[in-house]
């Protein structure tokens, strides 16, 4: 059953080939001299936010280039229908996600590399490149970056927390159900709880200094990570935090005016702004005394399929098209996150006090990471967080279990 | 007529229906032949072929008449019952999960790719393709530094002069070269796959969109010794054709395995290894008691309320009965998410309305109970249905000829209209039951297996096949070869519950029949 290459990749030179994998051929047996064919179209595979904006954005590329683009939209089950798709040779060209997936695709062989030349690489933030980046290679083109901040209902707190003890006062003071919502839920939510963590110096797998992150060095009950489970619980007592805050609640809840404070996202300014409440975005503060709260950066992207029926169409579009800064711009403007590229990023904040907000929150930003062993993170640290609000353990203990469950998880996989 | 015999398609009717049918089985069958021709697979072709032929075979003769009305059903049962099954136990002998989902070529490639890096200060062209007066593919390069045009061929990089370009630096023409259009790129990208353009000893000149870079490739596979070596830092990946890994000498695996059988290894990680089987058997203990408890609790519910509207004297019984649909008629998917947020112990009606201080989903009784009292208010009306039925067609002389003898209420409930009702019931029952052991909408929605006690990784109202689901697409990553075995284990469990207890019924059927 072996196909073309293992017979001639003992020349190392044959990987230089135009593209390292061509072809939705799974044919296996009598492939040695297939073309595979030109379907005529590009495919790219969205969610169901993107998908529209996406239509505009691929017009240009339709007339300048002129091949077809297809924009496939897959609601909710995107990064499993594309993986079921690519490791049977199917599928799209292109897949737009965030860059949390690309330790998995990378690790299952579904996705290529792409290589963006240095002054392209220079044009984008770092930080977005680095959060596409799996053992040493870039596997995604970034276009747009979000991370969490504190929305701040002005009528109700007029002045900005500069510490979470502020914030709490404030709360307190604002006269309302709740001090704050942010999404803790049944299950706790490790993304939402993370600037809270870092604030007070817990981190999750120890950075070697250039984004490399070592699965085998857990932080979770450092020092920090123990500090920040033991105010998680204390918080939980206070009644700040709630595991019966989520989704369904947090923010319906600040549009209800039942709350001052919300540690959210972009996504929840459309609701915001719909009930015509006067808010501010800034950054979330950090406990008095100790770090700045960083949250996760997000950073949504282009992956190209390594199965892509039209491999070289679609490197020509996230390497080329992709980062064109009146693009970053259309994309940035239709789906209301700051751009990958500085240049694009700069423009668009300008007067844009939301925008600028969010950018403020996610100046000490750090990519979640994306290596497979974040996967063993999610549970056992958002059940820890519950556990410590809930009273049910205490800090110490929730950041102990948890931090045995990632290590025993890390180790068995 | 006298001759009882079915005269086939005797009515013009039957012939236009049965023709009709035929032509869309054809015309499937066609459709889906399509596909399989390009795929070349022949076996596939070969078993469709198969099947239309025994459709047609069946319908168009005139005798075994039963066959024509076993084949259809038995073809969905192959289709869509024994299938899925085969592949269940297929994968469940299998590593497939995340970092195993790819054959071993296609692990090899994805690795060797990850080796191909940009040349530090390198060249970097905008690429045109064309094809020499002799017919050989020629990348037809521009440098982006300095606009110089270059040739590229399996021989390497030659100057290339009297290019027309156009605004951009790209070659459009080129002397004694056949530029191609970008649709013909876009057709023939294939051939592309196969030129590799030397620079050095391991450096060439890689094709990324219509761009190219000078770029060096570092690793390589070997086939004599299955192993992939990167010259840039030494590694040496050994292949392990156990494990579906590219190994190091200390262990360590290359970023992309492939697809292995494994053997029995799934089966006796469920078997051997405490961590999983002691949930395992705890979770089916309460899996048996949520099965069990949901069949009766809906049960005794729908018989009390079928019972009192069955009841001669009984008024607005039609009212009653509309009411008691609802919850059956309405998506149990909207129900089960209503009844989620109504047990939230800050805001949930069920806390609010009985003033309870509940934390439902915190402790495991509670959220048992939590579970049992949303699917029961889901499951009694079936109950309720299925039970005024059988009453209604009950022999009324039994009734009376006990009520004769003496027995009344109670009595005659137990001693008649139970045995009378159990009959008819019993193998509704037994599916009921089944289909509670793997409600995974129950649980997934209502409570998604909590709580967890912290670091578990099974949660206090997990069914097995939530439990299952969440293995092979929780946000761990995904383990579908375990996540099978576990369902197999699931299935082997449910029939042998349902073989035993229908076993029971025919014992029961011959005493009361």
């Amino acid at each position: 059953m072996r196909r073309r290459t293992l017979g001639i990749t003992a020349a190392s030179a044959a990987a230089l080939g135009a593209a390292a994998a061509c072809g939705s051929d799974d044919g296996g047996d009598s492939s040695s001299e297939e073309t595979s064919a030109f379907s005529g179209e590009l495919v790219i595979w969205a969610d169901e936010t993107r998908t529209s904006v996406l239509k505009e954005f691929v017009k240009d590329f339709e007339t300048s280039v002129g091949v077809k683009v297809t924009v496939e939209e897959h609601v909710e089950t995107l990064r499993e229908d594309f993986l079921t798709a690519a490791e049977q040779g199917q599928g799209p060209d292109i897949v737009v996600g965030a860059h949390d997936w690309s330790g998995q695709f990378a690790a299952d062989g579904v996705i290529s590399p792409v290589t963006l030349a240095d002054d392209k690489k220079a044009a984008l933030s770092e930080a977005s490149v680095k959060a596409f980046t799996v053992d040493g290679n870039v596997y995604g083109v970034p276009y747009a970056l979000e991370n969490l901040a504190l929305i701040r209902n002005t009528d109700l707190a007029p002045t900005a927390p500069a510490t979470f003890e502020e914030l709490v006062t404030a709360g307190e003071a604002a006269g309302t159900d709740e001090v704050l919502t942010m999404e803790v839920g049944v299950d706790g939510n490790a993304y939402s709880a993370y600037p809270l963590f870092s604030s007070m110096g817990g981190y999750l797998f120890k950075d070697d200094g250039t984004g490399t992150l070592d699965p085998n060095d857990v932080g979770v009950d450092s020092e920090g990570g123990i500090a920040a489970f033991e105010k998680f619980a204390e918080l939980g007592a206070a009644g700040v935090l709630k595991t019966t805050y989520d989704a369904s609640n947090v923010i319906p809840f600040f549009v209800d005016q039942k709350t001052a404070f919300m540690i959210s996202g972009p996504w929840a300014l459309t609701d915001v702004q719909g009930a015509g409440l006067n808010y501010e975005v800034t950054a979330i503060p950090g406990f008095e005394g100790e770090g700045p709260a960083a949250p996760f950066l997000g950073v949504q992207g282009f992956y190209v399929s390594a199965t892509a029926a039209n491999a070289v169409f679609a490197q020509e579009f996230v390497t080329n098209y992709v980062l064109a800064e009146d693009l970053q711009l259309k994309l940035a403007e239709a789906g209301g996150r700051l751009p990958a590229l500085t240049a694009a990023a700069e423009t668009y904040s300008e007067g844009n006090t939301d925008v600028q907000g969010f950018a403020a929150a996610g100046e000490d930003a750090v990519p979640m990471p994306n290596i497979p062993a974040m996967n063993a993170v999610w549970e056992p640290f958002g059940r820890a967080q519950a556990d410590a609000v809930d009273g049910v353990s205490t800090g110490e203990e929730a950041a102990a279990t948890a931090a045995q469950s990632i290590r025993d998880a890390v180790a068995g996989s | 007529m006298l001759d009882q015999r079915p005269q086939g398609s005797a009515t013009a009717a039957g012939l236009i229906i049965k023709i009709g049918v035929l032509a869309v089985v054809a015309a499937l069958a066609v459709w889906a032949a399509m596909p399989l021709i390009a795929a070349e697979a022949w076996w596939g072709l070969a078993l469709e072929a198969a099947v239309v032929a025994v459709v047609f075979y069946v319908y168009l003769q005139r005798r075994a008449i039963q066959l024509k009305y076993l084949v259809p059903g038995t073809l969905l049962l192959i289709a869509f019952q024994i299938l899925p099954v085969v592949l269940t136990i297929g994968t469940s002998f299998s590593n497939y999960g995340d970092g195993h989902r790819v054959d071993k070529e296609q692990a090899t490639e994805a690795i060797i790719a990850a080796g191909v890096q940009q040349t530090p200060g390198g060249a970097t062209y905008l690429l045109a393709v064309g094809e020499s007066a002799a017919g050989e593919l020629t990348l037809l390069l521009t440098d982006e530094a300095d606009g110089s045009t270059w040739a590229g061929t399996e021989e390497g990089l030659t100057e290339l002069d009297g290019a027309t370009v156009d605004a951009t630096g790209r070659v459009t023409a080129a002397p004694d070269y056949t530029v191609w259009t970008l649709a013909e790129l876009g057709e023939r990208q294939g051939e592309l796959t196969e030129l590799a353009v030397p620079t050095g000893p391991e450096s060439g000149i890689k094709v990324q969109g219509l761009s190219a870079f000078e770029g060096h490739s570092t690793r390589s596979y070997d086939e004599g010794c299955d192993c992939i070596t990167d010259t840039a830092t030494g590694t040496v990946w050994h292949a392990d054709d156990e494990t579906g890994s590219f190994l190091t000498e200390d262990g360590q695996a290359a970023l992309v395995g492939w697809r292995v059988n494994i053997g029995a290894d799934n089966y006796l990680a469920v078997l051997t290894d405490p961590d999983i089987r002691g949930p395992f058997l705890g979770i089916f203990a309460w899996n048996v008691m949520f099965a069990a408890g949901s069949v009766l609790l809906t049960f005794a519910i729908g018989l009390g309320t079928a019972m009192a509207l069955n009841k001669p004297d009984m008024r607005g019984t039609k009212v009653y009965r509309t009411i008691m649909i609802l919850p059956y008629a309405m998506p149990s998917f909207a129900m089960l998410l209503v009844w989620a947020q109504m047990f939230n112990r800050d805001f949930g009606l069920v806390n609010d309305l009985f003033n309870l201080n509940v934390n439902w989903y915190g402790g495991t009784w509670s959220a048992r109970a939590m579970v049992l009292i949303a699917n029961t208010w889901l499951g009694w009306p079936y109950m309720f249905l299925i039970s005024l039925g059988a009453l209604q067609a009950l022999p009324s002389d039994s009734l009376e000829a006990a009520r004769i003898d003496g027995a009344t209420g109670v009595t005659a409930f137990r001693k008649i209209t139970l045995p009378l009702l159990l009959i008819a019931l019993t193998p509704l029952l037994i599916s009921s039951f089944a289909f509670n052991f793997n409600n995974f909408n129950a649980i997934e929605l209502l409570s998604g297996g909590h709580p967890f006690g912290a670091g578990d990784a099974v949660g206090g109202t997990d069914l097995l096949i939530t439990y299952a689901f969440r293995q092979a697409f929780g946000s761990s990553s995904a383990d579908y070869g375990f996540a099978s075995a576990i369902s197999v284990f699931i299935f082997l469990i449910v029939a042998t519950i349902s073989a035993v207890m229908f076993r029971f019924t025919r014992n029961q059927e011959d005493v009361y029949a």
